[in-house]
C-alpha cells in the first residue's frame, strides 16, 4: 500500500528562461510563474511527487538556449522542460528536445506555423492574438497602418499575417520597420511616423527596443501623434513592462492577450493573492507568469493521471485535462497541441493595469496554422472598407 | 505573385504510401492543416482524379503507379524519399516531384512542402503553356513574314500596319494568326486595308491608317 507512504517520488524538469538580457523582464515573469506553480505542486498533499527543477538562465543569447537544453537532457535526466520565450530561442531547442524525445511546455504566445509533437503550447496562436487585436483596431481606428518590430520572426510573421488582412480589407501597410533585438536607436521611426499620420502603429517590438518606443513615442506626443491621438496596439504588452516602460508613458496603448492582471475570476484573484504572497506585495502578474503557471499546473496533472513522466502518456493524459487557471478554463488541444484559450483586449493605464475593453465569451480554439481563418470572410464581418476619414473617437471600457 | 498565408484546406491529398509511421505522420501533418487525406496502398494506374495533389513513397515507387506517363502528372506529386540510392532517386526525378519529403518525418515538413509543391507546380504549368505559345510561334515565323511581306507591298504599308492588319483578321474570322497568314499567302484572302474590302485603287495611306 503506497497510501500512507511518506516517500514521493521525485520528477526532474529544466526551466529555460532568460532573466538577464534584453527581454529578461518577460524572462523573469514566466520563471516566476513556473516557481509559484512548482512550489504549490511540491508543498500541495494532492499531487504525490515532487518536481526537482534545474534553472537556466541563456541571458537572451541563442546560442545558450541549445547548450542548456542538451545538458539537462543529456546530464540530468530530464523528459521535461519548461521554456524559451523568443520564437527564434523556441526553434534553437526544438531539435535537440525531439532527438531525446522529451517534451517542451512553451508558454509564451508567439506567430504560429508550428506543430511539433515534442511541444505544449500555452501561449495564444494568431487567431487568439493578432485577428482579435486587428478585429477591433481595423474597425474602430482604420485601415492605415504603421508597422514596428524588432528584427526576427515574432515579428516579421504578425506583420506578414497583418498585411494579408489590412490589405483584404482596402487597407494599406504605410511601413513596416525593423530594429535589432535590443537597439533603442528609434526616434527616426517617432518622425516618420508623425509625417505619416496612420490610424494606429502596430508594434511587434520586445524588450527594451519596445520600452524605449513607448517612452520616446509619448514624449513626442503633440497635437498629431501620441497615445491619445494614434494608439500604439500590440499582442505583447504586459503589466510588468507597463511598470518597466514607466507611469509617464505607459498609459493608452492597447493590449491582445490571454490574461490581464485586472480578469474579474475567483481563480484570478487567488493567483495574484498568492504571486503577490510569493515574489512581492507590489509585483503584478502578467500572461507570461501565467502561461508558465499554466504550463507546470497542466503538466502536474497529467504525470498525476498518467502515474507516469513518459511522453506519449503525459500528452494522452494532457488531452483529457481541463483546468480553470486564472484566465478562465484551459485545455490543450489534441490536433495540435496547442491550448483553448480566452482572447481578450486591454488599454493600459498609467498606473500599470489594464482596463479590459473586449473578452471573448468562451475559451477560442487555436489555430496555429491560420487554417480556419478567412481572410475574405473577416473583411465582410468587420464590414471594411469603411468610408473615408469615419472615425470613433475614443475607447470605451465594456463590462467583461 | 502577391503572398497569400498558404491555407490547404479543402484540399485534397492522395497518399501512395505503405501505412507506416512515416504515413501515419505525413496523415496527421495534413489533417492539422484542414487537408482531405486518402491513404492507398498498394495501388495501381491511379487516376488521380478530383486529387490535388500526390505524396508518393519514393522507395517502393513504380512506373505503373500511375495512368499517365512519367512528368505528365496532372497534380503535384511531393516524393517522400527514404532511400539515397541513386536509381530510386533517378526514378523519382523522371516523375518530376514538384517538392520532397526526406524520411523519418517528424511534425515538420508538409506545410513547407505543400507551399513549395503548388507553387513549383503552377510555375511549371506556366512555363509549359509559355513555351507552347513560343514553338508555335517560331514554327510560323516564316509564313507570317511572307503574308506580312505580301500585304506590305501590296497596300504600301509598313510592317507594322500589315501586322495589325492580320491581328484583326484573325480575330474577326477567330483564325489563328498563321491560319491567317496561310490564306495570304495562299491567295485567298486579298482584302484591303480598311476590313475584309477589297482595296479600291488610289486608296491613300490615310485612310489605311484610319482603319488601324
Amino acid at each position: 500500500m503506497v497510501a500512507m507512504s511518506t516517500h514521493r517520488a521525485t520528477v526532474p524538469v529544466g526551466v529555460i528562461f532568460s532573466v538577464t538580457g534584453s527581454y529578461g523582464t518577460v524572462g523573469q515573469e514566466m520563471l516566476n510563474g513556473a516557481l509559484l506553480a512548482l512550489e504549490e505542486v511540491n508543498e500541495g498533499a494532492e499531487y504525490g511527487f515532487t518536481f526537482e527543477p534545474t534553472l537556466c538562465n541563456p541571458g537572451g543569447d541563442i546560442t545558450a538556449y541549445r547548450t542548456h537544453c542538451e545538458d539537462v537532457l543529456r546530464n540530468r535526466s530530464v523528459r521535461h522542460i519548461l521554456g524559451c520565450y523568443t520564437s527564434s530561442s523556441r526553434k534553437e531547442v526544438i531539435p535537440a528536445i525531439e532527438k531525446f524525445d522529451a517534451l517542451l511546455w512553451y508558454p509564451s504566445h508567439y506567430e504560429g506555423f508550428e506543430s511539433s509533437d515534442n511541444v505544449i503550447y500555452t501561449g495564444a496562436s494568431p487567431n487568439q492574438h493578432i485577428v482579435p487585436l486587428l478585429r477591433y483596431a481595423l474597425r474602430e481606428r482604420g485601415t492605415r497602418v504603421y508597422c514596428v518590430g524588432s528584427n526576427y520572426i515574432w515579428a516579421w510573421e504578425n506583420n506578414r499575417i497583418l498585411r494579408e488582412i489590412v490589405q483584404a480589407c482596402g487597407g494599406a501597410v504605410l511601413a513596416e520597420k525593423y530594429l535589432p533585438v535590443g537597439s533603442t536607436d528609434l526616434q527616426h521611426f517617432i518622425a516618420e511616423i508623425r509625417a505619416l499620420r496612420p490610424d494606429f502603429i502596430f508594434n511587434t517590438l520586445i524588450g527594451e527596443s519596445s520600452y524605449a518606443f513607448y517612452r520616446a513615442y509619448a514624449q513626442a506626443a503633440d497635437g498629431i501623434i501620441g497615445p491619445g491621438r494614434i494608439p500604439v496596439t500590440s499582442c505583447s504588452l504586459s503589466e510588468p513592462e507597463l511598470i518597466s516602460i514607466g507611469p509617464e508613458a505607459c498609459g493608452g496603448h492597447i493590449a491582445s492577450s490571454v490574461y490581464f492582471q485586472s480578469i474579474d475570476r475567483a481563480s484570478n484573484r487567488g493567483f495574484v493573492e498568492r504571486y503577490r504572497a510569493r515574489f512581492g506585495a507590489t509585483k503584478v502578474t502578467s500572461a507570461d507568469a501565467e502561461a508558465s503557471y499554466v504550463a507546470v499546473i497542466l503538466l502536474a496533472r497529467a504525470i498525476r493521471k498518467a502515474g507516469s513522466t513518459e511522453i506519449d502518456q503525459i500528452k494522452k493524459a494532457v488531452y483529457g485535462c481541463r483546468f480553470e487557471a486564472p484566465q478562465g478554463p484551459v485545455r490543450v488541444d489534441p490536433e495540435n497541441n496547442h491550448s483553448f484559450l480566452t482572447p481578450a483586449l486591454g488599454v493600459s493605464r498609467p498606473d500599470g493595469q489594464f482596463d479590459i475593453i473586449w473578452r471573448s465569451g468562451d475559451p477560442v480554439k487555436p489555430d496555429p496554422y491560420l487554417v480556419w481563418f478567412d481572410v475574405n470572410g473577416f473583411a465582410e464581418e468587420t464590414g471594411l472598407p469603411r468610408p473615408n476619414g469615419s472615425r470613433r473617437d475614443h475607447l470605451k471600457v465594456v463590462p467583461q | 505573385m502577391t503572398l497569400r498565408i498558404p491555407n490547404f484546406r479543402g484540399q485534397h491529398a492522395l497518399v501512395l504510401h505503405p501505412s507506416d509511421r512515416n504515413c501515419k505522420a505525413i496523415v496527421e501533418q495534413l489533417e492539422r492543416l484542414g487537408v482531405v487525406v486518402q491513404v492507398q496502398w498498394p495501388a495501381e494506374a491511379i487516376t488521380a482524379e478530383g486529387v490535388d495533389v500526390l505524396f508518393l513513397d519514393s522507395d517502393l515507387g513504380f512506373d505503373e503507379l500511375f495512368s499517365w506517363k512519367a512528368g505528365d502528372a496532372v497534380a503535384p506529386i511531393i516524393a517522400v524519399l527514404g532511400s539515397e540510392a541513386p536509381g530510386r532517386i533517378e526514378w523519382t526525378l523522371s516523375h518530376e516531384p514538384s517538392a520532397y519529403l526526406l524520411k523519418p518525418i517528424g511534425s515538420t515538413g508538409v506545410f513547407s512542402a505543400l507551399s513549395i509543391a503548388f507553387h513549383n507546380f503552377a510555375l511549371k504549368r506556366m512555363r509549359v503553356e509559355t513555351l507552347r505559345r513560343l514553338e508555335e510561334r517560331s514554327q510560323f515565323h516564316g509564313l507570317i513574314l511572307r503574308a506580312a511581306a505580301i500585304l506590305m507591298k501590296r497596300h504600301d504599308i509598313d510592317d507594322t500596319e500589315a501586322l495589325h492588319l492580320m491581328r484583326m483578321e484573325s480575330m474577326r474570322r477567330r483564325l489563328s494568326l498563321a491560319a491567317v497568314s496561310s490564306l495570304i499567302v495562299d491567295g485567298k484572302w486579298i482584302s484591303g486595308p480598311a476590313g475584309s474590302r477589297k482595296p479600291r485603287a488610289g486608296q491613300s495611306r490615310t485612310r489605311a491608317n484610319s482603319a488601324l
